[in-house]
């Protein structure tokens, strides 16, 4: 009887096994997906709207500096993925 | 008999995928972890990019300003009033850097790994961001109004004549 319990036990671990065996198999598969997904949420290294905003003259006219004022930005920032 | 059979047989067949999905619970929070990090380290390598950014541009734009002050002043202009406006901006300037440091220091410091549990830091490294930017918008609005200044004592000088009619009216 001891023996017909541990054969059932053995056999229910075994097939159990095989059942993790195929679905390692299917992740392996598909594991790269959710490391894409990471890499692709780190920031790029160039800032576009940054880049929109003229380089300021040299000049100390008052023309200059008002334009260089005047064409200064101070960009919106989103915060919402931190709440 | 039958029964005990059959408890045991599913006992092993389930007793490996709970190991498994034990596993794959753990790879996930570590997974959600790691992008939770990413975002907080995005925030910071972007505030670092813009305040520094805005504090050059700033910074430079004001020292061609004073420069044009200065000859004004040598011409015998008086230029009080737009020299105290922007010192006031340069004050506001080093204030809004001081505090951008403070906020991408913040950032930094926060634990990947405990992302969840850092609720109150992470919303105090975005107030600390918000503040040195409002700062950075003050410098700016400050700047705008020295200049309305700075355009006012650039007007060449009136004739006498002028002066009078001006005056009169």
């Amino acid at each position: 009887m001891i023996n017909k319990i541990l054969l059932v036990g053995m056999a229910g671990v075994v097939l159990g096994g095989c059942n993790l065996v195929t679905l390692t198999g299917k992740e392996a598969a598909t594991d790269e997906q959710p490391k894409i997904e990471v890499a692709a949420s780190v920031a790029p290294q160039t800032d576009a709207e940054l880049e929109t905003i003229p380089s300021p003259a040299t000049d100390n006219d008052v023309e200059s500096l008002e334009k260089d004022i005047n064409d200064t930005q101070i960009l919106d920032e989103d915060f919402s993925d931190l709440e | 008999m039958k029964k005990i059979l059959f408890v045991i047989l599913l006992i092993g067949l389930v007793t490996p995928l709970q190991v498994h999905a034990e596993g794959l619970r753990e790879q996930r929070r570590e997974l959600v972890g790691e992008f939770r990090s990413k975002v907080a380290e995005n925030h910071a390598n972007r505030l670092e990019k813009r305040f520094t950014f805005y504090y050059e541009r700033m910074e430079k734009i004001i020292a061609r300003f004073q420069t044009r002050l200065d000859t004004l002043k040598g011409q015998g202009k008086d230029t009080a009033p737009t020299q105290a406006e922007l010192n006031g901006a340069m004050a506001q300037l080093v204030l809004a850097k001081s505090k951008g440091e403070a906020a991408i220091a913040a950032f930094r410091a926060l634990d990947p790994t405990k992302f969840q549990e850092q609720k109150i830091e992470r919303l105090a490294a975005r107030d600390l961001a918000k503040e040195a930017r409002g700062l950075f918008l003050e410098t700016h609005q400050l700047l705008k109004e020295a200049l309305k200044s700075l355009k006012t004592i650039s007007k060449p000088a009136l004739p006498a004549a002028s002066v009078a009619v001006e005056s009169a009216n």
